[in-house]
């Protein structure tokens, strides 16, 4: 599993069919790849739980060099639940979910900056969220990230640090 | 952490091993925060899911590296729910030698 990732929402704007829209866009103009089996897992009550995306940098038929999975779980999933505001510094008043689990981002850092890049373009009200730390990524701050060259240690770095000068 | 990516026939990505022995599965976390997705789990202990990748039924166990002190209400859910899938949790290098014996 490594080192995870999440993308935080208001949890009155998630829908699992909405992540899958906004997905399929961000991999668009992010130039990736998507792979989508639509392979669903179901609950023990027969319900569905969640399913999975491959967002690659390559298409599939050659060997890729950068891929990771991309969750998408149902609004009933304890897997959304996000109760975490204080330990980031974010509103307490905020309802949010987290949504869009990465399950590892070792190795994947540029392809998934390009991604959250234009999947916050598109929910500038939402978070990147990278679990090992206390903070997260905003719009904004990926706007500054992306004004400046490149750097693969980009989602270890507190975003509140960014110089620009 | 650089974990083993486990590939599906079709070449897609099933999931990220971070240590496997010879009888065990054991994945890493920083902290319990850090532990987001409780579903994962289920490919490395329910047969039945789509992308299971565990067929020699090996003992999956999950290293918290942070202690677990002053634990959220919400995190003890989680703890729980993540050990009844079957899941040895373990908090500590000497919980962890427990758990490979």
């Amino acid at each position: 599993m490594g080192t995870s990732a999440v993308i935080l929402t208001k949890k009155g704007n998630y829908s699992p069919e909405k992540l899958l829209a906004d997905t399929i866009v961000s991999v668009f103009h992010a130039d990736a790849t998507l792979y989508f089996h639509n392979n669903k897992n179901y609950s023990d009550n027969g319900e569905f739980s969640y399913t999975t995306l491959n967002i690659n940098n390559n298409s599939f038929a050659e060997k890729s060099e950068q891929s990771f999975i991309f969750s998408v779980h149902a609004i009933n999933s304890p897997s959304i639940d996000f109760y975490y505001h204080e330990d980031l510094e974010l509103d307490s008043n905020l309802s949010l979910c987290q949504i869009g689990h990465i399950e590892d981002i070792y190795g994947v850092q540029k392809l998934i900056f390009t991604f959250i890049y234009e999947y916050l373009r598109l929910n500038p009200d939402d978070y990147f969220w990278v679990t090992d730390f206390d903070w997260v990524y905003g719009w904004e701050d990926m706007k500054k990230l992306k004004s400046l060259p490149y750097d693969p240690d980009w989602c270890y770095q507190d975003p509140r640090l960014i110089d620009l000068s | 952490m650089d974990g083993q990516q486990v590939k599906k026939a079709d070449n897609s990505l099933a999931g990220d091993l971070d240590v496997v022995t010879k009888d065990e599965i054991i994945e890493v976390k920083k902290s319990i925060k850090a532990i987001t997705d409780i579903e994962q789990f289920d490919k490395y202990v329910n047969p039945n899911n789509g992308s299971y990748f565990n067929p020699h039924q090996k003992k999956v166990i999950l290293y918290i590296e942070k202690p677990l002190t002053n634990v959220h209400p919400n995190d003890l859910k989680k703890l729980q729910k993540i050990k009844s899938k079957g899941v040895t949790i373990v908090n500590s290098l000497d919980e962890l030698k427990e758990a490979l014996k």
